[in-house]
């Protein structure tokens, strides 16, 4: 066994059994059980995504109103403007909403570093005080 | 010491670990005060133990009420915003206080007599006692996280109290992995301590098997039967392994927290004490472990101290990193790859054995608690010396 850096854990360096072919005759043998198919991948912790994102996609048609909307000819009147629009608010829509996307990200990167560098100033803060106390 | 829970009786992971800590500490000659709060139900929080100055053995012990008992239903709402992925600095709060213990009291001794104690271990970095308490005490402050890869585990407040400590003591190399990838870099002097594991050699528990009447070559489950350690997946597991290989049974020693399943197969022992426990992992093809969330996993170190294998869901990578580091585990990603190692574990007692005697090796060249408490020993001294003085 060799000599351990401080506070870390180490494996054994001489094994009796060779673990790696043994697992990766477990996975071989498992992957005929399954005909062919491959494991499924355990998912990654999700990360924090920008609030503003739940803003940033836009919609041509108006938000819903409270009211029963229109009815019978006003509705087909007001599917026929949608569709002869839509070549053209559509692509329009799609670019604002892709602009706040970025926005959004720009914001929550910025938001993380303002984060990391209170919490830095807040140590720093902290040394200063110490540092003062021993003077 | 601050510890959201504490008491003989308590067998949480991260609340055993702390007050065997805190017992060797003060049999090391350190004056030793417990904060911790009145509840003993993790669920609830609910204040169960007596307010107040308390004595346990060598360790003087303050308890603080809780605020209020956790409402699940709005823990649950608090918690959307963390699941959904967005969430903002105020939903962070909300989320914690929901979550509990919230002991404003405690926070209060802690602002008011911080400076009487020369170092402050804080166990647990998800609760509100360590992200509110620490940074009060930050310049004494040594966490001892027990992180596990959960949606609750991702605020900034955490990463804001993991940063501002004085020194880190993690349980595994995996553990401060998972704290970079939500973190980002821990710039704080830390080390990976883990816990010493104490498996009696005077042949203890060596009936255990027969009293309990197993007969039959065994998977070992030890722990708490319950949902969220992996009890379901281990079950179908099992149960579609054992339409082909009908060798071994399924074995629970812990209390069941879930539903069963009746299957002549499985056998459910309820809770069992430690010489028997070894006694039942010694006799084991392997000690099963489905827990995705571990931080350290005792009861694989336990079970890796006895000589016998393990069998570990690959989606835990502290789990997968004890098989590897050990060579005394295999790890599965789904039910065929469990059943597969099962049986090449029924097929190869001789390797069996002898993964048992690499685990055996690995846990005693790590996991010793001489070990263990030099490096608490030298984290105090650390940040005692550092300390602002009262």
């Amino acid at each position: 066994m060799p000599e351990r850096p401080a506070g870390e854990l180490l494996g054994i360096d001489d094994p009796e059994v060779d673990l790696q072919a043994l697992q990766a005759e477990v996975r071989t043998l498992a992957r005929r059980l399954r005909g062919g198919e491959p494991a499924a991948d355990g998912t990654l912790p999700r990360r924090r995504e920008p609030v503003l994102l739940d803003t940033a996609d836009i919609t041509p048609y108006p938000a819903p109103s409270g009211g029963g909307g229109p009815g019978g000819a006003a509705l087909a009147v007001q599917r026929s403007v949608r569709r002869a629009l839509r070549w053209y608010l559509w692509p329009v829509t799609a670019r604002v909403g892709s602009h706040n996307r970025a926005v959004a990200e720009v914001v929550e990167t910025q938001r993380r570093e303002l984060s990391a560098m209170r919490r830095e100033a807040e140590r720093l803060a902290g040394e200063t005080t110490l540092l003062d106390r021993r003077l | 010491m601050v510890v959201v829970r504490f008491g003989e009786r308590l067998t949480g992971g991260a609340e055993l670990h702390a007050r065997q800590v805190a017992l060797r500490l003060a049999a090391a000659g350190h004056e030793v005060t417990v904060l911790t709060t009145c509840a003993e139900d993790y669920v609830s929080w609910a204040d169960q133990l007596p307010a107040g100055e308390h004595r346990d053995g060598s360790l003087r012990v303050l308890r603080f009420p809780v605020l209020a008992e956790r409402d699940l239903a709005r823990w649950e709402a608090a918690m959307q915003p963390i699941l959904r992925g967005r969430w903002s600095d105020a939903d962070e709060e909300a989320l914690l206080r929901e979550q509990g213990p919230d002991s404003p009291t405690l926070i209060e001794h802690l602002r008011e007599q911080g400076t009487v104690y020369d170092a402050v271990i804080f166990f647990t970095l998800l609760y509100a006692p360590t992200v509110f308490g620490l940074p009060v005490v930050w310049d004494r402050a040594i966490l001892v996280p027990t992180l596990h890869d959960e949606p609750a585990a991702m605020l900034d407040l955490q990463a804001r109290a993991l940063g501002l400590a004085r020194f880190v003591l993690w349980n595994t190399p995996e553990e401060r992995a998972l704290a970079e990838r939500l973190y980002g870099a821990v710039d704080v002097p830390q080390a990976v301590a883990g816990v010493g594991i104490d498996v009696a050699t005077d042949g203890a528990g060596r009936e255990a098997p027969a009293s309990f009447g197993l007969e039959r070559p065994y998977l070992l489950y030890a722990g708490r039967v319950d949902p969220d350690k992996g009890c379901g997946e281990l079950f179908d597991a099992f149960l579609a392994w054992s339409a082909r290989d009908t060798r071994a049974d399924l074995v629970l020693a812990g209390r069941a927290w879930m539903d069963v399943p009746s299957h002549p197969r499985i056998r459910h022992l309820g809770f069992v004490d430690q010489a028997d426990l070894h006694g039942l992992m010694r006799s084991a093809v392997a000690t099963v472990i489905p827990s995705r969330n571990e931080s350290l996993s005792m009861a694989a170190l336990e079970s890796l101290a006895c000589g016998t294998p393990i069998l570990v869901t690959a989606e835990s990578p502290v789990l997968s990193g004890h098989a590897r580091r050990s060579s005394a585990g295999l790890a599965y990603r789904d039910a065929a790859e469990f059943g597969v190692a099962a049986s090449l574990l029924l097929d190869r007692p001789d390797e069996r054995h002898a993964m048992g005697r690499d685990g055996s090796r690995y846990v005693a060249a790590n996991f010793r608690w001489d070990r263990v408490m030099a490096l608490y020993g030298d984290a105090i001294d650390r940040v005692s010396h550092l300390a602002l003085s009262a």
